[in-house]
């Protein structure tokens, strides 16, 4: 994948900090990744994009938090972004309260 | 077998049962416990003097093959809210006493001696038996002592030396079927109601546990099958609550940022895996614990752990709010000291969420630092010992707040805000305020199908839509509390368009009624109603339903948010 060229003069990744939870932990430790991992992403990459690059099950996540809040698997990812890929069977009421429902996709 | 009420004035130590008005026939949980209060206790009375009452409830669905079903309600007038009351818990008492028939204790009147008294239920009947050997033991002792003397398959009912000393955090606990003494009806003091009636436990001695009298048993026998097979089915019953428990919420809540750290100062911890529910598995697992357990037979969700501390005792559960108001909330990374602040208050018997509210308002305060975790064990040991510093402990988070001049007391109607920040997630910030119970969590936890048609997606951050999602929330909840089904089992209901059907007719199946998943909401909708009115008449007013004025002073972080849903939208809520 190329880099996406930065006003013009250099040629630069974009890093997200990506952390996972439940049992998606286990594929991290597995794979020896650490937590939070540091990716390169190119700008405008998805969550759903970055699953499959990952080799991350897209079953296996629920929901995305981008920056604290649940985005969709399409929402574009930015440099710096704090994203964290969430398993299905989460509790409580909080899957309503974040968004776990209506931006599910 | 008829179901009846156990009465016991403990003003003259009368014992006896009685036939159940039809009126209350197709009550259980919540629902039974909210009317017989509003019906018998005077709103304006004293919480711990002899008019209030405390009522114990198993649901509707207890005692029966219904997975799940075994919640146990307990009521009264809260002496720390000053308003109604019922908390709810798991432990293996429920079933037992709905095996015995049983639809409701009652606990009345107020003794004048200093006697404490024990109650002993089983199939031949109901005795006031003397106590005063149990008096100051805790919880834990009181029910290894009751379980050699009465048999180990009994359920005790009891509370620790915090309730005996009427403090108002304290709570009413029973015990899982290993006896770990740890199942509390927590929130809103009713250990002190307890207390007051000179109640040191209650034994209850029921030779089965899923035979719950049952009107058709084939039918019911089909329908519990079915909610079965929808709770293993689904993601969060099936799949996420047996495998971490709730504390898996720590990270999610941590990312989300609304996890209160440092007394509500901040959404989000640094430390927040080192006790997480991840972390909490792992350490379990390695010491000879479990990560997961049931709290009650038949449950499928096994959402309970069981920890093994350093000292060789064992902390079962550990769950996330607890986790949380001994954690993040006092910046304790810990899980030892954690579980110790958990194990000491199972034993002294008080309320987690409140405790560590009120630790977290004695840190703000400068009496212990914050992260310091000896000196908050220190502390929390000062209360079975009943020194001031320790009863201002076991009196709440609000009380300790007047007591040191601190402004920043997260407390709604006098109870302790619970682990989800109001300011990140505004849907709860309303549920917390409007509340007949005080700042719950339970309070908004169910939902139906309409909620999410209607409401879509209510941005978290944002004030607009969050009243009608509460609302909605605490009406369904109301009707689940009433079931005796743990509120875990709301998601598979909502996702799964034959879940709340098959609730209806697993009650209909059991009492031969005919209700319609429209009753069940319109019972929930009873409720509130009844216990937004006892607390009318007990002096509360709209003032009453408001977050702390920090909330909405103070921007937390990381999204720098305050509470901004406003004050007429607020009183709207009980608007159906």
């Amino acid at each position: 994948m190329s880099g996406l060229q930065l006003k013009g003069e250099v040629t630069a990744m974009a890093r997200i900090e990506l952390r996972a939870f439940g049992p998606l932990m286990k594929i991290f430790s597995q794979r020896g990744w650490s937590l939070p991992l540091h990716v390169e992403i190119a700008p405008g990459e998805t969550p759903g994009v970055l699953l499959k690059r990952l080799e991350i099950p897209e079953e296996q996540v629920e929901v995305v938090f981008i920056n604290g809040r649940v985005e969709k698997k399409s929402h574009p990812l930015q440099d710096g972004d704090r994203v964290a890929f969430i398993p299905p069977g989460i509790p409580s009421i909080h899957r309503v309260m974040l968004g776990f429902y209506g931006k599910k996709a | 077998m008829v179901s009846k009420f156990l009465r016991v004035n403990t003003t003259t130590g009368e014992v006896k049962f009685e036939e159940v008005p039809e009126k209350y026939l197709a009550l259980g949980g919540r629902a039974l416990t909210s009317q017989l209060v509003f019906d018998e206790v005077p709103p304006t009375c004293d919480p711990l003097g002899p008019y209030n009452k405390l009522v114990i409830a198993p649901g509707l669905l207890s005692g029966t093959n219904a997975p799940s079903s075994g919640r146990l309600s307990v009521g009264g007038k809260s002496p720390l809210t000053g308003g109604i009351k019922e908390a709810n818990a798991g432990g293996i008492a429920s079933q037992k006493l709905a095996n015995l028939g049983i639809k409701a204790i009652i606990l009345e009147g107020k003794p004048a001696g200093s006697d404490w008294y024990l109650l002993k239920v089983t199939p031949a009947g109901a005795e006031l038996l003397p106590a005063n050997d149990l008096a100051g033991k805790g919880t834990y002792e009181v029910t290894a002592v009751c379980r050699e003397r009465y048999g180990n398959k009994v359920a005790v009912i009891t509370i620790g030396p915090a309730g005996e000393m009427l403090m108002l955090a304290a709570g009413v606990t029973n015990n899982d079927s290993e006896g770990n003494s740890s199942r509390y009806a927590g929130r809103g003091g009713l250990g002190a109601v307890m207390g007051s009636k000179k109640i040191k436990a209650i034994v209850v001695d029921s030779p089965t546990t899923f035979d719950a009298p049952v009107k058709e048993p084939e039918r019911f026998k089909a329908a519990a099958r079915k909610f079965t097979q929808i709770l293993q089915n689904h993601p969060v019953t099936g799949q996420g609550l047996p495998s971490y428990g709730t504390n898996v919420l720590m990270n999610i809540i941590n990312e989300a940022g609304a996890l209160p750290t440092r007394n509500f100062r901040f959404g989000r911890f640094d430390k927040a895996s080192e006790v997480s529910g991840e972390k909490l598995a792992e350490v379990a697992v390695a010491r000879g614990g479990k990560a997961t357990h049931t709290c009650h037979p038949g449950c499928v969700m096994r959402c309970s752990n069981v920890y093994p501390m350093p000292d060789g005792k064992v902390c079962a559960p550990i769950e996330y709010e607890t986790a949380w108001s001994f954690g993040p909330n006092l910046e304790i990374g810990d899980l030892d000291v954690i579980a110790k602040l958990n194990y000491i208050c199972n034993d002294v018997g008080l309320d987690t969420i409140e405790t560590g509210c009120t630790l977290g308002v004695l840190m703000e305060a400068g009496v212990i630092p914050f992260g310091d975790g000896e000196a908050a064990i220190k502390a929390l040991e000062e209360v079975a010992k009943g020194t001031p510093l320790g009863r201002i402990i076991g009196s709440g988070s609000a009380n300790a707040g007047r007591v040191y001049g601190v402004t920043r007391v997260p407390a709604v109607k006098g109870q302790g805000i619970p682990a989800y920040d109001p300011r990140a997630c505004k849907g709860n910030g309303v549920t917390y305020a409007t509340t007949p119970m005080g700042a719950d969590h339970t309070a908004g936890y169910a939902v139906t199908a309409n909620i999410l048609k209607v409401g879509g997606y209510v941005d978290p951050l944002k004030p607009e839509s969050q009243v009608e999602l509460s609302r909605n929330l605490q009406i369904a909840t109301a009707a689940v509390d009433s079931t005796g089904l743990c509120l875990f089992v709301a998601f598979a209901v909502l996702d799964n368009p034959e879940g709340l059907p098959t609730i209806v007719e697993m009650i209909n199946a059991q009492y031969g009624l005919n209700l319609t998943p429209d009753d069940a909401l319109n019972l929930g909708k009873q409720v509130l109603k009844l216990e937004r009115e006892f607390n009318f008449k007990a002096g509360f007013t709209s003032a009453d339903d408001r977050l702390p004025e920090f909330f909405s002073l103070e921007e937390l972080p990381p999204h720098n948010v305050v509470f901004d849903v406003k004050e007429e939208e607020l009183d709207q809520v009980f608007n159906f």
